[in-house]
């Protein structure tokens, strides 16, 4: 019990905020709760670098979570509602316009800055497909963002 | 040049950011509310559940099954078992539309779980994780962090909801060490559990995980 004690409190701050990240505020105590009781079911398979493993889990729970919901009723905005990057609308568009598994490798690195061989053991990949996986989505939002800046819509409406 | 990207896409991460709006806790599964903040030993209060007097409140509630508490919500019922609640659980009372239960886990940590049995899905659990285990002279109460809904020491009249400049965000008096308002928050927005006796004196003020 005194390992997971130890892995609650070193590790609930940053699990909240990968929840954060993903998924809207109302699901956000559900899931972290979750995800802790998995680590103390599993305590024994809790590696010693907890982290990515406990975003492993908190990803399948959300996922699960989306997939329970839209079950149940359509899924509402509300709970397929993701979190974008801010400030920033060129970037966000982009970034909205790649995949579900583009979008989370980029995550992974940019906002919980993993390295990695980190990743590769949240989204379960062997460290070479998960940097083969990152190349590509950097290439694909850099395309994109390319994509944005060439386009100049004409002006209209400005006349004397 | 990529690695420019990513130092954008990082300098846009949203969170932290503007709290999101309110959403009232009522539209969505209150689940394993759980479990925690901080620890370090485990206490050697070992098969507390089975001692006369073991929650520390004058309520001591009535003996139900464990598989009573929360029927129908498996993982909930799967919750409890996690943290090792054992077979049995106090009912301590109902109030304002919300049954509470209270139990001792085998390793002497305080957790209840409450259920709106008026409602769907308002339900949960909350175990105290931390050394300083409920109750104790600076754990006065426990509460969701979401909603002053909770159980409180002996001695304790009011329970309040403060942010961080201490401003009073809610207030709810205590009945048999019970308590409930039905107002919410969001994660953050409180700051403090703030308890007072019934001459309005702070008995407690714990932050908030």
């Amino acid at each position: 019990m005194q390992r997971f004690d130890e892995i609650y409190a070193e590790h609930v701050d940053a699990v909240r905020v990968y929840v954060r990240r993903r998924a809207p505020e109302s699901l956000v105590d559900d899931v972290v709760a979750d995800v802790f009781v998995v680590a103390l079911r599993r305590i024994d398979d809790v590696p010693r670098n907890a982290l990515p493993w406990l975003y492993a889990v908190a990803r399948k729970t959300l996922a699960n979570e989306r997939r329970k919901q839209s079950r149940t009723i359509p899924l509402t905005p509300e709970v397929s509602y993701e979190p974008e990057p801010v400030g920033d609308s060129q970037l966000a568009a982009a970034f909205a316009a790649l995949s579900d598994a583009d979008r989370e490798i980029l995550r992974l690195v940019a906002w919980e800055g993993l390295s990695l061989r980190e990743a590769a053991r949240v989204l379960e990949c062997s460290p070479v497909a998960c940097r083969v996986r990152y190349h590509r989505a950097k290439s694909r939002l850099a395309s994109r963002l390319a994509a944005a800046a060439s386009f100049r819509p004409e002006p209209r409406g400005v006349t004397r | 040049m990529r690695n420019d990207m990513v130092a954008r896409l990082a300098a846009a991460n949203p969170v932290p950011g503007p709290a999101p709006v309110h959403e009232p806790l009522r539209a969505r599964r209150l689940a394993v509310a759980a479990v925690v903040m901080a620890a370090i030993a485990v206490p050697a209060v070992a098969f507390g559940s089975r001692l006369a007097g073991v929650l520390g409140i004058s309520n001591e509630g009535s003996s139900v099954p464990v598989t009573s508490v929360l029927p129908g919500q498996s993982q909930l019922d799967q919750a409890l078992q996690e943290m090792q609640v054992g077979s049995t659980m106090q009912y301590l009372g109902a109030l304002d539309g919300v049954k509470f239960y209270a139990q001792r886990t085998a390793g002497g940590k305080f957790c209840f779980a409450i259920d709106h049995y008026t409602q769907q899905y308002e339900k949960g659990v909350l175990c105290d994780w931390n050394t300083d285990n409920f109750p104790s002279p600076n754990v006065q109460a426990i509460t969701f962090p979401g909603s002053l809904q909770g159980v409180a020491a002996d001695g304790v009249a009011t329970v309040e909801f403060q942010d961080e400049n201490g401003a009073v965000l809610d207030s709810t008096p205590v009945t048999n060490n019970l308590f409930v308002s039905d107002q919410r928050f969001e994660h953050g927005q409180a700051a403090y559990l703030v308890t007072l006796d019934a001459g309005g004196n702070v008995i407690s003020k714990q932050t908030l995980p």
